[in-house]
């Protein structure tokens, strides 16, 4: 499974858990960070929570996303579904 | 005078100079939707911060940027036997997740190191589901409940185990 498809299950199951107005778009143009973030920082803590559980179930590894790692980085890898997705897919390759 | 450095945010004990930023957060509707109910009123403000400067038995804090901008707020109070209380927790819009993790766990390391507790307690409206599921994410068990509220207890243990997968 490609790991946007996990991002998109992630949403999915995030939205289940909000309200109507707060649903979030699958979309390249969301931002999950920063000035932009269309979720608040307490909503991010659980997304980031299901994304881990997911790529624990699919792909039988455990990662931490939040890591020195993604502090270290110029841009966040949490900013889009695109940097998501490849941060994502640089740790597993670890 | 208690002046906590992190890597995203600093906390210090509140003063009256805060107490408008205080009224900001505590009156904004959609914040204060779970919270008692506090009145725009300056003065009052300012009189509950000198009142609680003169007890000696809780912590009020002001979680600050790195650029030193008051973005949040958050008190320890209600220390009981072995359990500290955790509750006005507030946060700008603004504030990031990891702010708004690291004011939190700054205050609390600061709790057990001061009490010596091992848990900390708390309660959250029915109604507040984010920020429930936030403090079970966290290691948070319900103890307790009545028609509107949840009550919860953390072990210190179970939190720092939780905490430290973000922070």
């Amino acid at each position: 499974m490609e790991i946007k498809e996990i991002l998109k299950l992630a949403i999915d199951e995030l939205n289940e858990q909000l309200e109507d107005d707060e649903k979030v778009e699958f979309s390249d143009d969301v931002r999950f960070i920063g000035s932009k973030a269309c979720i608040d920082s307490i909503t991010f803590v659980t997304l980031i929570s299901i994304i881990e559980e997911l790529i624990e179930e699919k792909y039988n590894k455990t990662i931490h996303l939040v890591n020195e790692k993604a502090f270290s980085q110029k841009r966040s890898p949490f900013y889009s579904i695109e940097t998501m997705s490849a941060y994502i897919e640089d740790l597993l390759k670890e | 005078m208690i002046d906590i450095k992190g890597k995203f945010v600093n906390i210090r004990e509140v003063d009256v100079a805060d107490a408008e930023f205080i009224l900001s957060l505590r009156c904004d509707s959609k914040k204060s939707k779970y919270l008692h109910k506090t009145e725009y009123n300056l003065q009052k403000q300012i009189d509950y911060i000198k009142k609680y400067k003169m007890s000696d038995n809780e912590w009020y804090f002001i979680i600050e940027s790195k650029t030193n901008e008051p973005i949040g707020t958050y008190r320890i109070y209600d220390l009981k036997e072995d359990s500290f209380c955790i509750g006005s927790w507030l946060m700008k819009d603004n504030c990031n997740p990891f702010e708004m993790m690291e004011g939190e766990y700054l205050c609390k390391k600061f709790a057990f190191e001061q009490t010596g507790f091992e848990k900390f307690h708390f309660d959250v409206r029915k109604e507040n589901k984010k920020v429930i599921r936030y403090h079970k994410l966290m290691g948070a068990k319900i103890v307790g409940e009545t028609d509107i509220d949840y009550f919860f207890e953390c072990t210190k243990e179970d939190y720092l185990n939780n905490i430290s997968k973000f922070l």
